[in-house]
């Protein structure tokens, strides 16, 4: 075993006085400081500056806090539990993505379907009957829109609970239409659903 | 197992603690305050200032969580935080003098003889208000180094990247600074 210099003890004084020293490497340095007066010395000034020196000024928390920006939330940004590592994050955000995509796919063929209408005024429609079809993108800003309007916030803001509850929302559904191209087709040559 | 238990379990503390506030808990963000807002406040305070000092530890927490995205984790979080303080601080000291928001050196020691300093205590022990004023006389780099090395605890080498210098600069300002408070004490 590494026997330490003197040096080296005197940096552990300080490691000794904040805690961080056990087992033989905080029995080695007492024995060093009994056998050394000026060691012990400094070992008797460090703890003086360091409890003269170590108040608690009073903090205003929630104040600092107020301050702050508001956290960059973002999809794959999920909060880990207690103890969470970097797999349980990136495994998080792939059942969030994942789930986010069902959802958006499931709601899309509500709207085909005519099962969700929200957010038609708003939507370029090659349509005539009140039924949509229109481009991907704007579908599925349509069906972020609904869904807006129906929970209160977007696709983004929901958790991955709200995402399972949605799913299971939609599974339930009896009437899910499916997806019919050659009805999509006459909606968009204005035929009608 | 080593026996030497560095601050590694505060700083996966603090790793948790950031990846929760990002992901939108803002209790995350009190914990972290809570946790780093004591020790900012006694670095801000060893700089000189003394009135400014909430004004100066708030201004860091509120840089810091806005560039959380440029934060590695090279560092502890505890050493990103008191660097950007000392970045304030020096910017403070250059623009703000006039306003007598800083404390002069020598006022420092007048105050902080008196018992009335950043901390808001007052100094019940004579010998503690001896070291303390023997601290308030060193320069302001060997009282940085000082404080953050028996104060906070920290390595040389984080010392050295907060105080801009080298472990080997760092390493000398402490011994002198060491030196000169056990004389003063002795005295």
């Amino acid at each position: 075993m590494h026997e330490p210099t003197r040096d080296e003890m005197q940096d552990r004084l300080v490691d000794m006085i904040h805690g961080r020293l056990a087992g033989d490497a905080l029995a080695s340095l007492e024995r060093a400081v009994a056998a050394d007066p000026a060691l012990a010395e400094e070992l008797a000034l460090l703890r003086l500056v360091h409890g003269a020196m170590r108040g608690t000024p009073a903090i205003d928390v929630s104040a600092i806090v107020a301050a702050l920006p508001a956290a960059p939330v973002t999809p794959s940004r999920i909060v880990p539990s207690a103890g969470g590592d970097d797999l349980a994050i990136r495994r998080a955000g792939r059942q969030r993505s994942g789930l986010m995509r069902f959802a958006r796919a499931a709601a899309v063929l509500v709207v085909l379907g005519g099962g969700t209408l929200v957010a038609v005024s708003r939507t370029r429609s090659a349509s005539t009957s009140g039924a949509v079809v229109t481009g991907a993108p704007d579908t599925l800003e349509a069906v972020e829109r609904a869904m807006q309007l129906s929970l209160g916030m977007s696709v983004d803001e929901l958790s991955v609970e709200q995402l399972d509850g949605l799913q299971a929302d939609i599974l339930a559904l009896d009437g899910l239409p499916s997806a019919e191209p050659d009805a999509a087709g006459d909606l968009l040559d204005g035929k009608g659903a | 197992m080593t026996d030497v238990t560095r601050a590694s379990d505060d700083t996966e503390d603090d790793h948790v603690l950031i990846a929760r506030w990002q992901g939108g808990d803002q209790r995350a963000a009190t914990a972290l305050v809570a946790r780093h807002a004591v020790p900012l406040t006694r670095f801000v305070g060893s700089l000189g200032v003394t009135d400014a000092a909430a004004e100066v530890v708030q201004d860091t927490f509120v840089r810091a969580f806005g560039a959380l995205e440029t934060y590695r984790g090279d560092s502890s979080l505890r050493s990103w935080l008191f660097t950007i303080a000392r970045r304030l601080v020096l910017d403070l000291q250059r623009t703000a003098r006039r306003d007598r928001r800083l404390v002069a050196i020598e006022d420092a020691e007048a105050g902080l003889a008196s018992g009335e300093d950043v901390l808001g205590g007052v100094v019940a022990d004579e010998s503690a208000a001896r070291v303390r004023a023997a601290v308030a006389r060193l320069s302001p780099t060997q009282r940085e180094v000082f404080t953050l090395r028996v104060v906070e605890g920290l390595s040389y080498r984080e010392i050295a990247a907060i105080a801009d210098t080298t472990e080997g600069a760092a390493r000398v300002h402490y011994h002198n600074a060491m030196k000169a408070v056990k004389e003063f004490v002795d005295a």
